[in-house]
């Protein structure tokens, strides 16, 4: 599941901005600032109905529990983030 | 009656809705005491609204009692179908799991077009739950409406913050720690639905009744398909809803 369109692939750690004025706001806080892996790749989905104008891809990126809460469990939540949101987290950082 | 497809919605993203959006100000108590109000002001225009739809003759009593009906049914819409399906061929299975909406306009089921449709497997190792923090984003086209409790704040908090204990305290539901509890939290253009386990005791059923084991609940994760013998005791104890009051012409 990879495109053209999409800079990200299935298994890149990213890290999602801590803010982002311009970003589609429909980006959980208790994500910003947080390191995940990309799990799934949508490309760019058209949504007339809920947002105006087309946004960037699409993905839907994997969190450790413990990284977005205080748990400790080995689980995990999974989040739909638009690519402007996100940035290559390189693996030596 | 027909709900037209580009409907208003979405009070947050929609001018047109937002403008009526009322704020609160104060106390909590007095915070409270305004919402209460709203809520008098809105039952009271949503009634003369449904009595001018009947006086022009646009619905009837009968097409509102019976989407009352159909909006208050503990059945998920096409949910325990495409479910069924899945547990009984696992062709489909694998096309909904890697296609989504394809593999239901093949199988003939009506959808609309909210979002793409991301379907996730419960299994021994992986008990999936959904959730949307920020609204109520759901695949509302082919599950129809969501429980209750889906657009709560307690809910919509605790099951990112401590999902093990929001299932167990909400639900009743204790997953063996074997399982990983993935919780996938929606934000409005994928929706996602849980395909449940198939449940113990239901070797040879047909798919017509092992769809009826498919509960609103398991589609989410907050509950498994039942097994044959909740269902008869649910089927006992069923009550029909009860059509709230309109005020008469």
């Amino acid at each position: 599941m990879s495109d053209t369109i999409s800079k990200y692939k299935i298994g890149d750690a990213v890290m999602v901005a801590a803010e982002n004025p311009t970003g589609n706001p429909r980006t959980p806080r208790y994500i910003r600032g947080k390191r995940g892996v990309i799990g799934l790749v949508h490309g760019i989905l058209e949504n007339v109905r809920d947002h105006r104008g087309i946004h960037k891809p699409l993905y839907t990126v994997r969190f450790d529990l413990s990284e977005v809460s205080t748990c400790h469990e080995q689980d995990s939540i999974w989040v739909d983030v638009h690519e402007e949101w996100l940035t290559e987290l390189k693996q030596d950082s | 009656m027909v709900t037209e497809d580009n409907r208003k919605e979405r009070g947050d993203y929609d001018d047109f809705l937002k403008i009526k959006k009322k704020e609160h100000h104060g106390t909590l108590d007095e915070r409270m005491v305004g919402v209460e109000q709203d809520l008098n002001d809105y039952q009271e225009l949503l009634e003369v609204f449904v009595q001018a739809l009947i006086r022009r003759g646009w619905a009837t009593r009968d097409d509102l009692a019976q989407r009352w009906k159909q909006l208050h049914e503990e059945r998920p819409w096409a949910g325990g179908v495409i479910v069924a399906k899945a547990w009984a061929d696992p062709d489909f299975k694998q096309a909904l799991l890697t296609t989504g909406r394809e593999a239901l306009r093949e199988m003939g089921v009506h959808q609309g077009k909210v979002g793409k449709l991301v379907v996730v497997e419960n299994s021994d190792k992986v008990h999936n739950v959904i959730v949307c923090t920020l609204c109520s984003c759901y695949p509302y086209d082919i599950l129809g409406d969501t429980p209750w409790w889906y657009k709560h704040e307690s809910y919509r908090t605790n099951i990112v913050q401590n999902p093990r204990a929001c299932v167990k305290d909400m639900f009743q539901l204790e997953i063996p720690t074997a399982k990983e509890l993935q919780v996938w939290d929606s934000t409005s253009d994928v929706r996602y639905f849980v395909l449940p386990q198939r449940p113990a005791r239901t070797e040879g059923m047909s798919e017509q009744e092992l769809a009826k084991l498919v509960t609103i609940d398991s589609l989410i994760g907050a509950g498994y398909a039942l097994e044959p013998s909740q269902l008869r005791e649910r089927e006992a104890a069923h009550v029909e809803p009860e059509m709230p009051r309109v005020r008469p012409d």
